[in-house]
């Protein structure tokens, strides 16, 4: 009975929480717009007119001061100005960032990157760089290599922010892995920036983490890096087969002859499943060896790539029909398959 | 007479440690979930998806839409697939050989043509009677296959077979999908190192009630109906807590069909979708999970908790016990079929843990329940029956039920929070303290009904699930 009264008891008290924490939130969220209509009246002068350095404090109205010094609300403020520093760039964001210095919010940052928890951590590095604060570079930059997955990805993103594709060098000897989806986060943080060049992308298409090497590649694939093609190139052949897909990824970047060669050379260390693809890209290219190897193809085992060599073939040559007519028997699943790219051909959708 | 008493003893105490071990082990594993669900939260909290949704190297999905005579609401359903944002996509709608005109309906509002095809073909299928693209750029990633009718199962297959993307999500082609919801699915796969991630699950809500405009839910509210209403109990319990823990725990063995994401090399490799049952994703997680055990090869199946699937819930009893029925002979058939693999190391958490669980307290649950009332109706007959004993074993499952379905609705208020109304909440307090009255007892019934039908060999396949529709803005 003891257990059941407990129960109850719990009951009871999950179901007074949900009423407690639906109206603390809604007290909460009207507090939130409070201060938030505060903040934006500060962040609309900020926008409109330039900050002065001699009397700083021109904006920071009575109760606002009062609002900012209360340890509470300082990570409303904090979120407040790194929302809006996220939207503005030039000079209304320099002010911001010096909005966000006034209120000394930057230690705050600075002792959360101190605590033991992750995440608390994790979100004063994002603080930190959306904020500008390079003064804190040190403090930051051996994060790149922390166990927690998360705080290194924003270590490193920091370090991009900060000093542009020369921040990539925390690539450098990296052990740990680069994930697909920071791998993206990156790029599009660089891509952002035009880079022209990208320092030490040489070393990492040689790093020993795969990881590294993959996003090279995806690196060297779209900033063009045409003077690394050959050593892209390379890694076709890699032990990897997830860095063989993204080399020939790389490589579609690239439509000439020499990519052709580098196709042909390697095709046959490749994954089943990538060969595919590389045909698919062979029938958008001109090679002199390229006819005979794709007539090889058409006598694969597996289907799908015989397919795949018929439509490359006929990309290339669409005269070609004939020769294929020849190579493929017209009865049996060759048959279907001629038919099928006969189809193609003549709906023009190869 | 000192025998049949010592019985009765017997009965009771076994029927006390298997109930006590199925609340034990669901508290735990509700506690266990609460950990996980903060901790995803925290992640989530830096995650930017608009990097994703603009690259080039997003991996590529394929979503696969079975329909079956659903022509009324075809149109909308296939365009809201369609708005779904992800850079790298294609929707492969199947007809399972509809007899009405779901077919015509698409070709004249997609401006579908004839396409030649010839499918290498990795897994086997009924014969398909045309392939469809549009003449349209804009529907570019729209293909429709048309093929004779073979179940939800072999419509799958025809459609992982045309697929050409990395990943593949099924869905049903009836459910309303969050715009992101693609964006989230693909992150666990992008986010995996050293292990692979072979299946991720969603979280599927119930949208009775709510409003729909233009294929996408713009307001989320409480069913209107009781039936519905304790289902968004149910699936809040269940997916917010049960699956949530299972996740953490590499032990999910279950990957919704009606909205999932699984590795197409991995799913290929397995065999895909078993046409043989009704249960065909839960049966094809644990196969595709058996293969990698048995290919000695690191692998996840994982699970995001944010409300990503919209779907219509049964709001009549006949519709709920047909759906509950299926469920019911689909687990049992996975289980059966899977059966070797019960307490074997090899194939980890789930040999040890999941597949026991869900013997013992999905399959076992409502015959041990019907055994428990049979017996105990026996003594009333016979006049033996403790009363006294009885109500507080009452009092003990009410109040459990009550706490942890409490529980599980405090974690959505402290989470995702999809009913932000307090009215709505109360409403579903109120329901919290009918459910084991109203709604428990048929879904029981539905079960037993499901390992009737099963031991009976009774093929009911899918039986009709007919939808009301969603409420519109203006309605």
């Amino acid at each position: 009975m003891g257990t059941s009264i407990l129960f109850f008891l719990l009951f009871a008290l999950f179901s007074a929480l949900i009423v407690w924490y639906m109206d603390h939130k809604r007290r909460r969220k009207r507090r939130e717009a409070r201060i938030r209509s505060l903040v934006f009246r500060v962040l609309e002068k900020a926008l409109f007119e330039s900050f002065d350095e001699a009397s700083g404090d021109l904006y920071l109205s009575g109760t606002l001061r009062r609002l900012a010094s209360r340890p509470s609300l300082r990570p409303l403020f904090s979120r407040q100005l790194c929302q809006a520093r996220k939207d503005l760039k030039g000079e209304a964001g320099i002010n911001l960032q010096r909005l966000y210095e006034a209120f000394g919010l930057d230690r705050d940052a600075l002792r959360r990157l101190n605590s033991r928890q992750w995440h608390r951590r994790a979100a004063a590095v994002k603080e930190l760089y959306l904020m500008d604060q390079h003064r804190y570079l040190s403090q930051i930059e051996p994060l790149t290599r922390h166990s927690n997955e998360y705080l290194r990805m924003e270590a490193q993103t920091c370090l991009l922010q900060f000093l542009g594709p020369e921040g990539l060098r925390f690539l450098d000897g990296l052990s740990l892995p680069v994930s697909e989806w920071q791998q993206i986060q990156l790029l599009g943080q660089l891509q952002e920036m035009h880079p022209e060049e990208i320092p030490g992308l040489e070393t990492f298409l040689a790093s020993p983490n795969p990881s590294v090497r993959r996003f090279a590649l995806k690196l060297t694939g779209t900033f063009q890096q045409r003077s690394l093609l050959n050593r892209a190139g390379l890694l076709l052949r890699d032990p990897v087969a997830a860095v063989q897909r993204d080399a020939l990824r790389c490589l579609r970047h690239f439509y000439d002859q020499d990519v052709a060669q580098l196709l042909l050379e390697s095709y046959w260390y490749l994954p089943r499943d990538a060969r595919r693809e590389a045909l698919e890209l062979l029938g958008r290219m001109e090679h002199p060896r390229l006819q005979d190897f794709l007539i090889e193809r058409l006598h694969d085992p597996e289907p799908e790539l015989r397919l795949e060599a018929g439509r490359a073939f006929l990309r290339s040559w669409p005269e070609g029909l004939e020769g294929l007519k020849r190579e493929l028997s017209e009865d049996g699943l060759n048959g279907a398959l001629l038919r099928q790219l006969q189809a193609e051909s003549a709906e023009g959708c190869l | 007479m000192i025998l049949l008493q010592l019985l009765g003893d017997l009965l009771t105490r076994a029927f006390l440690v298997y109930t006590f071990s199925l609340w034990l082990s669901n508290l735990l594993l509700g506690l266990y979930s609460l950990g996980e669900t903060r901790e995803y939260l925290r992640r989530n909290s830096f995650t930017d998806y608009r990097q994703l949704a603009m690259s080039e190297y997003a991996p590529g999905i394929s979503i696969l839409a079975p329909a079956f005579n659903e022509s009324a609401t075809i149109i909308d359903n296939v365009r809201s697939l369609l708005s779904l944002y992800y850079p790298n996509m294609e929707l492969i709608v199947i007809n399972d050989g509809s007899r009405d005109d779901t077919l015509q309906r698409l070709i004249q509002a997609y401006d579908l043509a004839r396409v030649p095809h010839c499918v290498p073909g990795h897994l086997t299928t009924k014969p398909l009677r045309g392939v469809y693209r549009s003449r349209h750029a804009v529907y570019g990633n729209l293909i429709v296959l048309d093929k004779e009718n073979g179940g939800k199962s072999d419509a799958l297959n025809a459609g992982v077979n045309f697929s050409t993307k990395q990943l593949v999500t099924c869905v049903d082609v009836d459910c309303i999908m969050e715009p992101d919801a693609l964006l989230k699915m693909a992150k666990p796969f992008l986010e995996s190192q050293g292990t692979r991630i072979i299946a991720v699950g969603g979280v599927i809500r119930i949208a009775n009630s709510c409003v729909v405009e233009d294929g996408r839910l713009v307001e989320v509210r409480l069913p209107r109906q009781w039936l519905p209403r304790f289902q968004v109990l149910e699936y809040i319990r269940a997916f917010l807590l049960g699956r949530m823990a299972w996740s953490r725990l590499g032990g999910l063995i279950l990957v919704s069909g009606a909205f999932g994401a699984f590795d197409r090399e991995i799913l290929l490799e397995a065999g895909g979708y078993d046409a043989r049952t009704v249960g065909e994703d839960m049966e094809l997680t644990i196969r595709m999970r058996r293969y990698m055990a048995e290919q000695g090869r690191p692998y996840r199946v994982t699970y995001i908790p944010d409300p990503l699937c919209w779907t219509e819930a049964p709001s009549s009893c006949r519709i709920l016990s047909r759906q509950r029925n299926r469920w019911a002979r689909g687990t049992i058939e996975s289980l059966h079929r899977h059966l070797d693999l019960l307490g074997r190391r090899r194939y980890g958490i789930m040999g040890m843990v999941s597949l026991p669980y869900w013997l013992l307290f999905e399959f076992l649950a409502p015959v041990v329940e019907l055994a428990g009332l049979l017996i105990f109706a026996g003594l009333c007959v016979w006049g033996r029956a403790d009363w006294s004993f009885f109500f507080i074993l009452l009092a003990f499952v009410l109040s459990f039920a009550y706490a942890y379905s409490a529980m599980s609705l405090l974690t959505e208020v402290l989470t995702f929070n999809q009913y932000r109304r307090k009215r709505d909440m109360l409403r579903l307090l109120g329901s919290l303290l009918l459910e084991p009255f109203l709604f428990h007892p048929l879904t029981v019934w539905a079960a037993l009904s499901g390992h009737k039908d099963y031991l009976l060999r009774r093929n009911k396949g899918w039986g009709d699930m007919k939808r009301s529709g969603f409420a519109r803005t203006g309605s």
